[in-house]
């Protein structure tokens, strides 16, 4: 195995790493290591990381009181993942393995506090402000909340056809503005009954909104 | 436009620019719970889709990326090169259900149909969620179970073993409890005495064992 990885492993340059997928610099950083080039594993490690991090730590930080649990909780997701691909058992999309390994740590973290494992949360009124980083009682209260309606936005588009789902990708996603969703709707649907307008845009994606309010309603 | 749906454009903008996007500046300036509930989900939901950072050596070297993939780095040179499995169950069962887009009830019915016993689907169902909550012990997990359900997932039954051992002895509360009609106590161990009416229940389970409890809890030879 080790020789094989030898003989096949190529070396990347840092612009040809930097395109390739999660999926494919994860299993050059396991090539690399196996063929006993660190050197190249640990620059494809760092892309990855780099790519990466911050998104992470961003994510998790909605659902954990504070920026330094946030960093843990991310630093062992990544290195739970990176060991995973060493053990050949990476599957699908790299990243979205990424993000369902720290939903799992962020609801491990939680579990342990209910269980009385760990620290109990601070309150806002126990810290001061640039500890609180201008925390309020109710944000705390919404962690655990957080970690279970993770998949929530996809449940609220379910119920949606295809081109309602799009225009809520387009508007709400990917930041277009109404008559920019309504156009890219019409062209990628051509066979919608009646074209898509403005006005369907704010509908659909109020509607949309509604439906995610309820899925979170406590 | 509202202020969840302001905020989360702002977000999206500031993120875009590569500026800091921290959420909890946008959550903070939102009062109702509801309010916040929804932006943190949408949030959530644009992260998990974005692109990621382009390549930077030299920001990389003043980031917290870097000191991140030292550490991991660290951990490689201590391991001595190992590959230890490191995700479980809970993890990598869900995330192979998901990339072979089967539902649940779907691999639990093929499950026990390759088993065999199709019949007993609810059973097979209880037992494979118990895996994935990773409560039940892997080393009563019967190699048959372990194949069938590979095949089923489109990985191999030592991948899923090695995942099945990740918590083994740690985090499994069921451990032990598969082999206690079998294991001579070892006096190294405080064994705790079961109540009466436990070891009556227990009689009463034993008795009622069939093959569906031999294949998930009789280990790696069970069925065979």
């Amino acid at each position: 195995m080790l020789e094989s990885a030898r003989v096949t492993f190529r070396e990347r340059s840092e612009s040809e790493l930097d395109r390739l997928g999660d999926e494919d610099l994860l299993r050059y950083v396991a090539a690399a290591r196996e063929a006993g080039r660190n050197d190249a594993a640990s620059t494809a490690l760092a892309i990855f990381t780099f790519r990466r991090y911050e998104d992470l730590v961003r994510y998790a930080s909605t659902s954990v009181p504070n920026e330094q649990d946030a960093e843990d909780l991310v630093q062992q997701a990544l290195a739970d993942v990176v060991r995973a691909t060493f053990n050949g058992s990476v599957p699908g999309e790299a990243v979205n393995f990424v993000f369902t390994i720290l939903k799992r740590r962020i609801a491990d973290f939680h579990d342990k506090r209910n269980r009385g494992g760990g620290p109990p949360i601070a309150l806002p009124e126990d810290l001061d402000d640039e500890e609180s980083g201008g925390r309020n009682l109710a944000i705390e209260e919404d962690f655990s909340d957080a970690v279970d309606t993770r998949d929530v936005v996809e449940q609220a588009k379910a119920g949606l056809s295809p081109a309602h789902q799009r225009v809520v990708d387009l508007y709400l996603g990917d930041e277009y503005d109404a008559p920019e969703a309504a156009k890219r709707v019409n062209e990628e649907f051509p066979g919608l009954k009646t074209p898509m307008t403005d006005a369907n845009v704010h509908q659909i994606a109020t509607r949309f909104r509604r439906k995610l309010r309820e899925l979170l309603e406590p | 436009m509202n202020e969840v749906e302001r905020l989360y454009r702002e977000f999206i903008a500031e993120h875009k620019r590569g500026g800091e996007a921290n959420p909890r500046a946008f959550l903070d300036q939102l009062e109702d719970d509801l309010d916040r509930l929804e932006l943190a989900a949408l949030i959530r939901h644009y992260l998990e889709r974005a692109p990621g950072r382009r390549w930077d050596p030299e920001a990389y070297a003043e980031s917290k990326a870097a000191r991140v993939a030292d550490s991991i780095l660290a951990e490689w040179e201590l391991a001595g090169g190992r590959a230890e499995a490191t995700v479980g169950w809970r993890e990598l069962l869900p995330e192979l259900r998901e990339r072979a887009r089967i539902m649940r009830r779907e691999v639990v019915a093929r499950l026990a149909e390759s088993l065999g016993v199709p019949d007993k689907e609810a059973k097979v169902g209880a037992y494979y969620h118990r895996m994935e909550l990773e409560e039940l012990p892997v080393d009563g997990v019967s190699d048959r179970v372990l194949e069938a359900l590979a095949r089923i997932l489109g990985t191999s039954a030592e991948t899923l073993r090695a995942a099945g051992r990740v918590r083994s002895g740690r985090d499994q509360p069921g451990a032990g409890v598969a082999f206690a009609r079998k294991a001579t106590p070892s006096p190294d161990f405080s064994v705790t005495p079961a109540a009466p009416s436990a070891a009556e229940a227990a009689g009463r389970a034993e008795a009622e064992r069939d093959l569906v409890d031999e294949l998930f809890t009789g280990g790696p030879e069970a069925g065979n």
